[in-house]
């Protein structure tokens, strides 16, 4: 490290930390101790917690108290949430039975237009850019309950009749629910809706892995419930797995240990830091796995996406990058196992964003897995895979750009395009007079990636949505947003990495901005593309092309987008 | 040889061979088409007829369905094919009925007035067609070539932005010399503050941008190391509003081209139109 020299002159400002923004200001040390004398908190033992993160801090800073009134919807199916949440006291039903027909649907419509629907809307466009109905704001209202400082809630009217049509199971005080999609980013798997007045403590996301961290019973609580609910699953789609036996595949069930590595809010430093050099954001992505260490176990990914790395002079060289199913460390301990040998990792494993793994011991691999494999069901993604498809430079572009996440990327290939907007005025012509993506992006050989909502696998835009208005289909994965019920609250334009949410104002019939009533404030909107969900010919932007420069694609496998560069 | 660069080999191999076969295809449809055509008015004039009536109809309907391209990006909600076939068959009926117009006119220059206008509009959209076409193919890879991509609409804004910097550089610098804020004002200003005149975007050049940097850097030995670096920043900027005037004369070139196009074709489907009436009028007045 260099010491600065006399002639160097600094600015003196405090470090910023982690609970610098509490998650309520509301959650008082009164409010702690009563929480300190419930449990499961009662029987934590708050010596086990380090000084810098003791419960209390934990409690006063992650989380806070939320009442719902009865038929209050606490959590969504199909959303996606950053915090658990405790009952303090009243009642709370898990809906079993999906409830489409009592919520504003994620994803809805899920028909397309018919033709003549199609011809209407083309007479009717609008001439007012961002013209909305004030209808349709009054039709969003039957879905909310505002309550002051609690913010907007979805409801359901009719809870009677919710207990009597719809399979539930009722949770009561000191349960908990929601820490599962929570900790590993997945959609909430059922609603949760409240039946009488409801107290609960809802715990964001950082606070929850620090008191799993530091508390074995909640840890073993968690990890049981991902053992019975999702693990034997996810072990089953493994390509490699899926042939063992039955006692087989549950001894390699029962050792595995589930691990997270990377920021959960990563969206937010990365915008922060985009522009750092990037030898050093490399070196900054948490290592799970270190080039040259002996290898401990076999990774699998449970979520989110890993850098796989190489030395290369003072730097790292990216080999390739895995999603969720891949494999890492397979191909060392065959070698290893199979020759007796003592061969260390070849790669190193970085964190990109928010990861969670899961590690097979070495003893089980050993034990339970290799005498049951076929050496040619071993796959080894990084040296055969999709993404070595492509050059070094495309492969470091499109991890250090993030734009591995996109799933319905738009890429244009400026060797073709003409810039004639041909693109763009398809997209305004599909949606009401109003365009949907910038025709402009980061480029890289000759192809621009446009800043069009690239529906991505892990949609950072979704977590905090108030409303539920932000969802994916449930058919396509298409991430779409209801403007009946979004409220303009800019969370998800402000977490999307890369910009791809606009925030606009609406406006009446006559083009005049429409303010709210009781601030003044102009209404806002969030709007993105929506891959012209409801237009049975797909994308107006690829079909409008007329040099076929414009494509939506999946990045997860690069191959696909050198196959179409060689169209 | 790598993996790597076998495996793109081999795509890039596979690219090329859909391409030349799509082009393949063009063209035996256009030979196909034209032999018909040929042999269909051989055929007419055998029989004593007049074939100018039926390449007349099979003219007019081709530009009928060339100008339904149009109409087609106007409407990209119904489910009218892509953009991309559309364009084909667009490319496909346009050779076509250039060579339609040669058996029409039997390869003669018109006699009336009103012929000599169709015969001029049809050369010119025609004409201009083939000229976008040429366009297509070398305009994308001189845009690329620049460097950064800039949306038409915002070059006057981007434009505006460097000639502020340019002005608060020669501000700057006037601190210390007075020698770039004469340069700016003899020289630099008008390049900088204004927009090209139109022969520029007919035929863009960088002789105007040469000259002004090579002016700029003659200055450098009456300036010190930090007005050197100042004068520096100037000369960055005049590349930089050299190269966007060259993207703004590059995109306007696209669409000016089409917009011509365009209005040729509604142009020449009228006049077509009453040449046919005329034509039906006076069937069999000699």
């Amino acid at each position: 490290m260099s010491t600065p020299t006399k002639s160097t002159t600094y600015a003196v400002a405090r470090r910023p930390s982690r609970w610098d923004e509490p998650f309520c200001e509301e959650t008082t040390d009164e409010v702690v101790d009563q929480l300190l004398q419930r449990e499961p908190f009662a029987s934590m033992d708050s010596t086990r917690f380090p000084k810098l993160l003791s419960l209390r801090g934990i409690l006063k800073n992650d989380a806070r108290i939320v009442r719902c009134a009865p038929g209050d919807v606490v959590i969504r199916e199909g959303d996606y949430g950053n915090s658990a949440f405790m009952i303090l006291s009243g009642h709370a039903l898990v809906c079993l039975d999906s409830l489409k027909d009592r919520l504003p649907e994620v994803g809805t419509p899920l028909t397309k237009l018919t033709l003549v629907e199609r011809l209407m809307n083309l007479l009717s466009s609008s001439a007012v850019p961002e013209y909305r109905s004030t209808k349709a704001a009054d039709k969003a209202q039957q879905w909310l309950h505002h309550s002051g400082e609690q913010g907007t809630r979805l409801f359901i009217q009719d809870v009677p009749r919710l207990l009597d049509e719809t399979r539930t199971i009722t949770l009561e005080s000191g349960e908990i629910f929601g820490e599962l999609a929570a900790l590993s980013r997945s959609p909430r798997t059922a609603s949760v809706v409240a039946l009488d007045e409801l107290a609960l403590i809802e715990i964001r996301w950082q606070g929850l892995r620090d008191l799993i961290r530091f508390d074995d019973a909640l840890k073993r609580h968690v990890e049981l419930l991902y053992r019975q609910n999702s693990l034997n699953v996810h072990l089953r789609e493994t390509p490699f797995l899926n042939q063992l036996p039955g006692a087989a595949l549950q001894a390699v069930a029962d050792a595995t240990l589930f691990e997270s590595y990377g920021d959960f809010d990563w969206h937010h430093d990365y915008r922060a830091q985009r522009d750092r050099d990037v030898a050093r954001r490399v070196e900054a992505e948490p290592c799970i796995a270190k080039e040259g260490d002996h290898p401990n176990g076999m990774i699998l990914i449970r979520s989110g996406f890993v850098r796989l790395s190489r030395k290369s002079g003072v730097g790292e060289e990216t080999i390739a990058y895995l999603g969720r199913g891949h494999a890492f460390g397979l191909e060392e301990h065959w070698h290893n196992w199979k020759h007796l040998r003592s061969h260390p990792l070849l790669h190193n494993l970085r964190a990109i964003g928010y990861v969670d793994i899961l590690r097979i011991p070495t003893p089980v691999l050993e034990d339970h897995v290799f005498p049951h494999l076929d050496p040619t069901q071993i796959d080894f993604p990084f040296e055969t895979g999709p993404n070595r498809a492509t050059s070094q430079e495309r492969l470091e572009f499109l991890v250090d750009q993030r734009l591995i996440n996109g799933t319905q990327a738009m890429v244009i290939d400026l060797d073709r395009c003409t810039r004639c907007d041909d693109c763009v005025r398809a997209c305004a012509a599909t949606h009401d007079g109003n365009p949907r993506f910038v025709r402009q992006g980061p480029v890289q050989e000759g192809q621009m990636f446009a800043s069009a909502c690239m529906h991505c696998v892990d949609p950072v835009c979704m977590i905090g949505c108030p409303t539920g208005a932000i969802g994916r289909m449930p058919d396509s994965g298409t991430v779409i947003i209801r403007d009946d019920i979004c409220i303009g609250c800019s969370t998800c334009a402000d977490s999307c990495p890369y910009d791809n949410i606009r925030m606009v104002e609406i406006r009446d019939e006559v083009g005049r901005i429409v303010k709210d009533e009781a601030s003044g404030r102009p209404i806002l909107k969030a709007t993105k593309c929506d891959l012209c969900h409801d237009q049975p010919e797909g994308p107006a932007c690829q079909r409008s092309c007329p040099h076929d420069a414009l494509v939506r694609i999946d990045l997860r496998n690069v191959k696909r987008l050198e196959e179409w560069n060689s169209r | 040889m790598s993996r790597l660069v076998q495996q793109r080999r081999s795509l890039g191999q596979v690219g090329w061979r859909r391409s030349t076969v799509a082009a393949l295809r063009m063209f035996g449809i256009i030979f196909v088409v034209l032999i018909a055509v040929g042999l269909w008015v051989d055929a007419e004039e055998n029989a004593l007829r007049d074939s100018s009536y039926s390449t007349g109809y099979l003219l007019f309907g081709s530009v009928l369905f060339l100008a339904a391209y149009n109409v087609r990006k106007k409407v990209p909600t119904l489910p009218l094919g892509s953009s991309r076939t559309w364009l084909r068959w667009h490319l496909t009926v346009g050779w076509i009925a250039i060579g339609v117009f040669i058996a029409h006119t039997k390869a003669q220059f018109p006699s009336g007035g009103l012929e000599w206008m169709l015969f001029i509009l049809f050369v010119l959209t025609a004409g201009s067609g083939i000229y976008g076409l040429y366009l297509t193919k070398i305009v994308p890879r001189r845009l690329l070539a620049i460097g950064e991509e800039v949306i038409f609409e915002q070059i006057p804004l981007r434009r505006r932005a460097i000639a502020d910097q340019a002005r608060a550089i020669t501000l700057e610098s006037i601190e210390s010399t007075e020698v770039l804020a004469r340069f700016y004002k003899s020289r630099a200003a008008r390049f900088l503050e204004t927009s090209r005149e139109w022969p520029y975007y007919l035929r863009p050049t960088g002789s105007w941008r040469r000259e002004l940097e090579q002016n700029a850097k003659a200055l450098d030995r009456y300036l010190s190391e930090a007005q050197r670096l100042q004068r520096d920043r100037l000369s960055h900027l005049i590349r930089a509003k050299d190269d966007l005037d060259y993207q703004y004369a590059l995109q306007w070139r696209m669409k000016s081209w089409l917009f011509a196009h365009i209005g040729m074709t509604y142009s020449l489907i009228i006049v077509a139109a009453y040449h046919g009436l005329v034509a039906h009028a006076f069937r069999g007045v000699h």
